[in-house]
């Protein structure tokens, strides 16, 4: 049987050296560390700010669709300037002036 | 001041900005955290961009990282994240390989007694584990970790963990039959 490190007594050591065989990356570990070296060395770690400008970004977004959507609301959907009010016939002078009596 | 420094200053360095830090915790840390990633991941190329996701991800959002708690469940955390949404992308392609078994290494005493139909049903036997238990295995029998810390780790409760591992280890343990030889004196599941 193999040999086994002093280590923790819980583990099993044989099934540690299996699963290390199986899982086995060999000398490639320094390369990967060195790529990701190269990575993180060009990319800067986000501050608070850029975190909240991120977490910003999106509700600034939604404000601005509401904003728009309440614009296009109110253009589309315009209520008579009061002039117009003023100058459009009522319902009861038209109906006065249909049925020849004054309406009180 | 010692010649080598802890995780812990490594990582505050790493918080100020610092990439020299990042990197050696990096390098510290890369042989269990490539294991980690390839119990997720059957393909070690999938399982070394799921390491480099992870750990870039660790290094933009380094200023998240609490000073208290301890470095490296912090780093397996976020590469096992990577290698889980990195599996979710390639599950198709995925569901239908088994990988290579092979080994670059030379014998030792533990090649000596495990033959290539023995390694290729243990590797079958890890690969047909639920991602749970085969995640759960490999950090505490291969990386050490205490049943807690996984259980932190994965999000589950220790008795879960502890369940994951038994069922784990038997199949493991079948996988590897006559080569498994007697249980060492001690040991418990």
């Amino acid at each position: 049987m193999m040999e086994q490190p002093d280590i923790g007594p819980d583990r099993d050591l044989i099934l540690a050296r299996a699963l290390e065989q199986h899982f086995d990356t060999g000398a490639q570990d320094d390369r990967l560390a060195a790529r990701i070296y190269a990575v993180i060395r060009i990319s800067a770690p986000e501050s608070g700010f850029d975190v909240l400008a991120a977490w910003l970004r999106p509700g600034l977004m939604a404000a601005a669709a509401v904003a728009l959507a309440v614009l296009f609301w109110g253009t589309y959907f315009k209520r008579p300037a009061p002039m117009e009010a003023a100058l459009a016939p009522s319902v009861e002078s038209l109906l006065s002036a249909a049925v020849g009596t004054e309406v009180r | 001041m010692s010649g080598v420094e802890t995780d812990e200053v490594l990582a505050a360095r790493a918080r100020a900005g610092d990439a020299d830090a990042f990197g050696l915790l990096v390098e510290r840390h890369i042989t269990g955290l490539r294991r980690l990633a390839r119990s997720v991941l059957p393909e070690p190329e999938d399982a070394d961009d799921a390491v480099q996701d992870g750990c870039l991800a660790a290094w933009r959002n380094v200023s998240a990282y609490d000073p208290a708690r301890p470095v490296r469940p912090w780093l397996a955390r976020v590469v096992l994240n990577a290698a889980r949404d990195l599996r979710r992308k390639r599950r198709v392609r995925t569901t239908e390989e088994l990988p290579e078994t092979a080994t670059s290494r030379g014998p030792d005493a533990f090649d000596l007694v495990v033959t290539a139909e023995i390694r290729a049903r243990f590797a079958a036997a890890v690969e047909a584990l639920p991602e749970r238990q085969r995640v759960a295995v490999t950090l505490f029998d291969l990386e050490g970790y205490a049943h807690a810390e996984i259980a932190a780790l994965l999000g589950v409760p220790d008795g879960t963990v502890r369940s994951d591992l038994f069922h784990a280890r038997r199949a493991l343990r079948a996988a590897l039959g006559p080569a498994y030889g007697p249980r060492p004196e001690g040991s418990h599941e």
